[in-house]
């Protein structure tokens, strides 16, 4: 059977076995992941499993895809308030930099692991890399808004392609996923905050205060 | 049995079935990986697989890391770029940008795309981890002894780490991969660049 994408299911049976699934490949990998196991402890009958997700195969993909979405909080929807909100360029700076401090915080080292490996795992998978695409525009949303209402006002240059700088930003928070796991020196973490913070603040502003 | 991290075998058996892995790996990712077909593919029977890479999951990891080496050994052509003498600031920042620009050529897209999967499939294992870790950690050393020394004759700002620098100026490069297969604007190479070496520029050196 195909599989079948769903990664937020009506059914509680349903949710309940997606929860399972999710649980195994955040702990051990999406290698690590046994039907017979997710029957076990979801306490259904294997045919069930096929009917919501079409395979293993359509199990993992929607644990990956909700793994994903679960790994953004709130963050740009709470820039985007805040941006909105600033009454001068230099209290919009304060948000740009509350969005820092909160996409890069210490906290958030799983979260930023879950999408490293999401990526990695849907780059041969055509459906769940589309599905991650629309979530991403989706999630993006607020920032643009935040980011278009400050360029409106003159508080950020003028001839910055929001679309591209959002892109560029946010993708490279890949990076501190890849030195929090694959760096040995602690400080390495601390200090590529400090340089992607230089790195926004000159995309945005045009200079690296 | 567990897995066996045979990266790179030294007898002929072994080294079919990790090619042919391999090929299965980069056209269709792990998940699609059956050993049924692997050792057809490999003529081999399936307890030459078990002894050479202990499981299907050996096999997947040696695979992993062969592609790693593999793209660290042509990142270390990237990084040639900058192992040429620059006898002035002016230089050494044209040095510096072309070697940020050529590892974001098109031409590397799929080098990316390996690194990408490699890194992100060893998330939730540890051993492919500390493996890669380790390989990483001696990656870097000429680009940063050429930042190094272009720090110490003033041309690099004081406030830069070398090697810090380096992991984040590299790691970033893992943006860029996501962004050529996730992204919704044409042509990544061209723009996110543009981003990434004035970013480059603006943390290592003042402006004349």
């Amino acid at each position: 059977m195909t599989a079948i994408l769903n990664q937020a299911p009506e059914s509680s049976v349903a949710d309940r076995i997606l929860e399972i699934a999710k649980e195994i490949i955040d702990s051990v990998g999406e290698a690590g992941l046994r039907i017979d196991e997710v029957m076990d402890r979801a306490d259904v009958k294997a045919p069930v499993i096929y009917r919501h997700f079409g395979s293993r195969e359509g199990l993992v993909q929607s644990a990956h895809l909700a793994r994903y979405a679960d790994s953004f909080r709130s963050g740009s929807t709470a820039f985007g308030a805040a941006a909105r909100a600033a009454r001068s360029q230099s209290e919009f700076r304060l948000a740009v930099d509350a969005l820092i401090d909160a996409a890069f915080d210490e906290t958030h080292i799983e979260a930023r692991l879950v999408r490293l490996e999401v990526l990695a795992m849907g780059t041969a998978r055509p459906e769940l890399a589309s599905a991650i695409r629309t979530f991403q525009d989706e999630n993006r949303q607020p920032l643009v808004r935040g980011l278009k209402f400050a360029q409106q006002l003159g508080w950020v240059r003028s001839d910055l392609n929001m679309h591209e700088f959002i892109e560029w930003a946010t993708s490279t928070t890949l990076g501190l996923a890849a030195v929090s796991q694959f760096r040995t020196e602690p400080e390495t973490a601390q200090q590529w905050v400090r340089y992607q913070r230089t790195a926004i603040q000159t995309a945005l502003f045009g200079d690296g205060i | 049995m567990k897995p066996k991290l045979n990266p790179i075998p030294e007898s002929d058996v072994a080294r079919r079935l990790l090619e042919a892995a391999s090929e299965v790996i980069e056209t269709s990712g792990e998940a699609s990986l059956r050993v049924q077909e692997i050792v057809e593919a490999a003529g081999v029977q399936a307890p030459v697989l078990y002894r050479h890479f202990g499981n299907r999951e050996g096999l997947v990891q040696s695979v992993h890391l062969a592609r790693f080496l593999r793209e660290i050994n042509d990142e270390a052509e990237v990084f040639s770029l900058l192992a040429g003498q620059a006898d002035t600031k002016a230089e050494f920042q044209a040095h510096f940008d072309s070697l940020v620009r050529a590892a974001a050529d098109p031409s590397r897209i799929e080098r990316r795309r390996a690194r990408l999967e490699v890194l992100g499939s060893a998330v939730s294992r540890p051993e492919l981890s500390e493996l890669i870790t380790r390989v990483q950690s001696t990656t870097y050393v000429r680009v940063i002894e050429a930042l190094v020394a272009a720090q110490q004759r003033g041309w690099v700002r004081a406030d830069v780490e070398p090697v810090s620098f380096v992991a984040w100026a590299s790691s970033g490069m893992l943006g860029l991969a996501a962004v050529e297969h996730y992204g919704s604007l044409p042509n990544p190479s061209e723009w996110w660049i543009r981003y990434q070496a004035e970013a480059c520029r603006a943390l290592l050196f003042d402006e004349d």
